[in-house]
């Protein structure tokens, strides 16, 4: 008897917690108000950032700055302000807007040859105004009880065909005082931007830094990782439509400007165009 | 008969103590979080920091307009900078303190402007 009344009372506590989880969260949720800027939609998050790092312009203070943006609990913070920088430096957002955003990303400890430039570009004293920055509101808010795990897409392999050369290449003038590129595009399923450093008498050059920025950042190559394909061989996979610039690392000029297109590939479907880039290194 | 009316009042029991602990896990253990959310349903802590940078965002850009769209965001551009002082946790610094007095007087000098300047 003892033992059915204990298993009565299981019974019952088991849809009994059920019924007081739905309640918590479905029938009685605590009213919003109390978020922190963790919980801010992504536009939003970006607009935070962008005003903590024109608010430390202003107020010099590294703690208030770090303290602002930690709140955000992004992982990769000093990445992602940095990322920001260069997207506002190719949206053309006002110069200070940019700048500051470089300067928070330094202070938090980023390096990419991009901030480099950024915050040598000197800035204009009268600054046209920000364009937009403001995120229009859009769907309210979600609510989302915290113990459920977001289930992770399972990324799925691809095969790399070997590319196809088709097109007319496009040569960029040379001169031998500066570095100069020559781009050519080849149609893939899978675009990649291949890039091949020479030195001034046609000898490829490995240990030549190069930085790419894209689509989802700048990154930094190093020429010769991979000896099978050459000493100046480096090269990074391309976005479907991105548009990613290069440039030997230091404050030099970007080198070359290329965008993975659709392109139609010789056998089977619409592939994209991938590029391959000659730098031949000045004197 | 008595047995069967035990078994259905620990059923009942084990609802109740069930129910009240799923409540206190589902308040207070895992709270429901809100995401994807705007800046009006921030904790008035982190609005009054908003509040802050947008100040001083200000007396970077100069922008009134900007400015006042994104304090629009909380409420009414005006009543939103006035109440800082007594909402903000933390000492304003200086330079924030400046940046808020400016803001504040732009926007009133605007406001002024625009009542009259429009129709009696």
């Amino acid at each position: 008897m003892r033992g059915q009344r204990g298993i009565a009372f299981l019974v019952g506590l088991l849809p009994g917690l059920i019924g007081g989880l739905y309640l918590a969260w479905e029938v009685f949720p605590p009213p919003p108000g109390g978020s922190s800027p963790a919980e801010l939609a992504l536009p939003y998050q970006e607009l935070w950032i962008v005003l903590a790092a024109r608010a430390d312009a202003v107020e010099r203070d590294p703690a208030a700055l770090r303290r602002r943006l930690e709140a955000l609990a992004l992982p990769d913070l000093p990445e992602r302000l940095a990322a920001l920088a260069e997207r506002g430096l190719l949206e053309n957002w006002p110069s200070g807007v940019v700048q500051d955003l470089a300067r928070a990303a330094q202070a938090l400890g980023a390096h990419s040859p991009a901030l480099v430039v950024i915050l040598a570009t000197p800035v204009p004293t009268r600054m046209p105004p920000s364009p937009t920055l403001i995120p229009t509101p859009t769907a309210p808010p979600t609510a989302t009880p915290t113990p459920l795990p977001s289930p992770a897409p399972i990324p799925t392999p691809t095969r790399e065909p070997a590319p196809t050369s088709v097109e007319i290449p496009t040569v960029t003038p040379t001169r031998s005082e500066v570095p100069t590129a020559e781009q050519r595009p080849l149609c893939e399923s899978s675009p990649l931007l291949r890039i091949r450093v020479f030195d001034p008498d046609g000898k490829e050059r490995s240990g030549v830094r190069i930085w790419v920025s894209g689509p989802r950042g700048t990154e930094t190559l190093l020429t010769g990782l991979k000896p099978g394909m050459g000493d100046g061989y480096a090269d990074v996979r391309m976005e479907p439509q991105g548009t990613y610039r290069l440039g030997i690392e230091g404050p030099g000029p970007v080198l070359a400007e290329v965008t993975a297109q659709p392109c139609q590939l010789p056998h089977g479907p619409g592939g994209w165009t991938g590029w391959e880039v000659e730098v031949r290194l000045a004197r | 008969m008595r047995g069967w009316k035990a078994v259905i009042g620990m059923i009942g029991l084990g609802l109740l103590i069930g129910a009240g602990i799923g409540f206190l896990l589902g308040r207070y253990v895992w709270p429901v979080r809100y995401i994807d959310v705007a800046p009006a349903e921030l904790h008035p802590d982190w609005q009054s920091e908003y509040v802050r940078m947008v100040a001083m965002a200000y007396a970077r850009d100069r922008d009134l307009a900007l400015a006042r769209a994104r304090l629009a965001l909380l409420g009414d551009p005006i009543m939103v900078l006035q109440q800082l002082p007594e909402r903000s946790p933390a000492p304003l610094s200086p330079a924030a303190r400046t940046a808020i007095a400016d803001l504040l007087r732009a926007l009133g000098a605007s406001s002024a402007s625009e009542s009259s300047g429009g129709p009696p």
